[in-house]
């Protein structure tokens, strides 16, 4: 049996009263993609934020590859091969796109070796920006923004790729192309986990699905099984049973 | 969607400045070989001495840029390391007795050397609160600066290196000396923006969070940014004494340097490698024009300092950032479509 990529065991994070994360275990594997779905307020960018770095757990641990980046700040672990967008796009405004991802070719994405600058163009060229490369990243659009956020993890190279809600509000036709850059992303072996709150384009990727609620994981496992378990259906579906995607489909 | 999806063809050319850059930068070294081989031939040694000080500013400027231009820390305390600059280059020419150059330059390592344990107490402040600290950190110097005997106390320090030495040789050694280091200076912090250090030191001042988690070491590159501006304000600090042949704390350490630098950077353009060059020689002029005037020079600059805010935002040199560089840190693609 193959050792997972990542591992995270028994992570908690509270903020004052509320808990974020109570005793959060999984694991991705090179080449799988997880998808983390679950309410507002669930925990979700808090755990991508403590697999990330940039926020640092009460308790619990996150190991990549057999090495523990629990102590690990956010830039360490980027140099390791984490790599994240942010739900909330965040731009360098001062930058071009093309300059933007290059922060991420040039940093993290060093350990690579070779030319900083063609791993630049290529994520601007796989996430549609390369029109773009000139803009400056202050003056893009919401979904370009996103895209940005996108190309600049890509850039890094990464081994672990962490996605928070890339596809709401894109159209149906812009969808697919962010499924099929997730889907080739993992069948070159990358690990994903993507937060995605539009939830027949995650079920159209991941292999497996985990669904927190108020910090705590209530399922996990096939992605069709857990969004149709009783305890996912009440806390994250509600009453609207009947538009579960891929019932329908 | 706003952006075409179709991939260029052919990979595509990075080009960092184009005609109009080299032929800027010629001009400018054309200043710089005139302002070393035929100025000092023709002006008087009272304007050399008062060009020793565009030349300061100018380093004052573009250090200060580099702290909160590129590296997001708004200080209002670096007057501590002109001080300090002043204070170690009169101590190293008269008690150590060392050459007057390499006392200036040593000085400037001093700085950087009190700058780094410094900035472990500057940087657990953010924002606002990191301006006042700052301004703390310098009045603590100078108020320690005045408890010790050794520096003269309250009245300071005149530097006596110079004496037995021809006045006009030594405003000459000293103008020459300020014009090299000013274009070291400059060169220096152009080279490293230009650098790979120089984009996660911009991509730190536009968000420190994702720069983060682009592997960029945030504190490292901010640390750096700390030592290097305070080592220039040093280095300014340590020509004003050079030049002026004396400290004294209340001038020395005073805020008003600092915000000879906020001025210089705000009305010249913040961010940039050329803002500064164009604020110090603004404020230099409006300086030299305005000295009859006595307290009303400062009520002009401030006027001037409001109408540059409020109609170029930007500063004077971002009116024409845009199409032209004279050092350019940019990076602009040319596609094979193109």
């Amino acid at each position: 049996m193959t050792v997972p990529l990542l591992q995270v065991a028994g992570v908690a994070k509270r903020f004052g009263r509320v808990v974020t994360a109570r005793d959060v275990s999984f694991e991705v594997s090179a080449g799988e993609a997880l998808g983390l779905v679950g309410p507002n307020g669930a925990g979700k960018t808090t755990l991508l934020d403590i697999v990330a770095g940039t926020r640092r757990a009460d308790a619990g641990s996150v190991v990549l590859d057999g090495q523990d980046l629990t102590r690990l700040g956010a830039a360490a672990r980027a140099d390791l091969g984490v790599a994240r967008s942010y739900q909330v796009p965040r731009p360098f405004a001062g930058l071009t796109v093309y300059e933007n991802v290059l922060v991420g070719a040039s940093f993290a994405g060093r350990r690579h070796g070779g030319d900083t600058r063609d791993r630049a163009w290529h994520a601007l060229e796989v996430t549609g920006l390369a029109g773009a490369a000139d803009t400056p990243s202050g003056s893009l659009r919401l979904l370009d923004r996103k895209r940005l956020e996108v190309a600049r993890a890509l850039a890094t190279g990464p081994r672990l790729l962490l996605l928070d809600e890339i596809a709401g509000g894109l159209t149906e036709r812009e969808l697919p192309q962010v499924v099929g850059l997730v889907r080739r992303l993992r069948d070159d072996g990358v690990a994903v986990v993507w937060i995605e709150h539009v939830l027949h384009a995650l079920l159209d990727v991941v292999d497996r699905l985990l669904c927190l609620a108020a910090g705590e994981v209530i399922a996990q496992g096939d992605p069709h099984e857990v969004i149709r378990s009783p305890e996912v259906v009440e806390v994250y579906l509600g009453s609207t049973v009947d538009s579960v995607p891929g019932e329908s489909a | 969607m706003s952006v075409p999806t179709v991939p260029p063809t052919g990979a595509p050319t990075i080009t960092r400045g184009g005609r109009g850059s080299l032929i800027g930068a010629g001009g400018l070294a054309l200043v710089v070989v005139l302002l070393a081989a035929v100025v000092p031939y023709v002006v008087t040694l009272g304007a050399l001495s008062s060009l020793v000080m565009l030349f300061a500013l100018v380093i004052l400027g573009t250090t200060w840029n580099l702290l909160a231009g590129y590296g997001g820390i708004v200080s209002v305390g670096q007057q501590a390391y002109v001080g300090v600059g002043g204070y170690a280059l009169i101590q190293l020419a008269d008690a150590v007795g060392a050459p007057p150059w390499a006392a200036v330059l040593a000085a400037g390592v001093i700085g950087a050397a009190v700058a780094l344990p410094t900035s472990y107490l500057v940087f657990r402040l953010a924002g606002g609160y990191l301006a006042i600290g700052t301004w703390v950190v310098a009045e603590v110097f100078r108020l320690v600066t005045m408890q010790i005997d050794g520096l003269g106390g309250g009245s300071g320090l005149s530097l006596t290196a110079f004496r037995g030495t021809d006045r006009v040789d030594r405003v000459a050694f000293v103008y020459w000396f300020a014009l090299a280091l000013m274009v070291a200076v400059v060169l220096g912090t152009y080279l490293l923006m230009r650098s790979r250090v120089g984009l996660g030191l911009t991509a730190i001042r536009d968000d420190r969070v994702a720069a983060g988690s682009l592997g960029v070491a945030v504190d490292r590159g901010r640390r750096l940014v700390y030592v290097a501006g305070s080592a220039g304000a040093a280095l300014a600090g340590a020509l004003i004494a050079l030049s002026t042949l004396g400290v004294t704390p209340g001038s020395i350490y005073s805020v008003s340097w600092t915000a000879a630098m906020i001025f210089i950077v705000v009305v010249g353009g913040i961010g940039t490698i050329e803002g500064p060059l164009v604020g110090a020689v603004v404020y230099w002029a409006l300086q030299q024009a305005l000295a009859p005037l006595g307290t009303w020079y400062l009520v002009v600059l401030g006027v001037v300092a409001v109408a540059v805010v409020l109609l170029a935002p930007r500063g004077l040199w971002g009116l024409v950032a845009g199409r032209f560089q004279l050092f350019p840190t940019t990076y602009r693609v040319r596609s094979g479509r193109i």
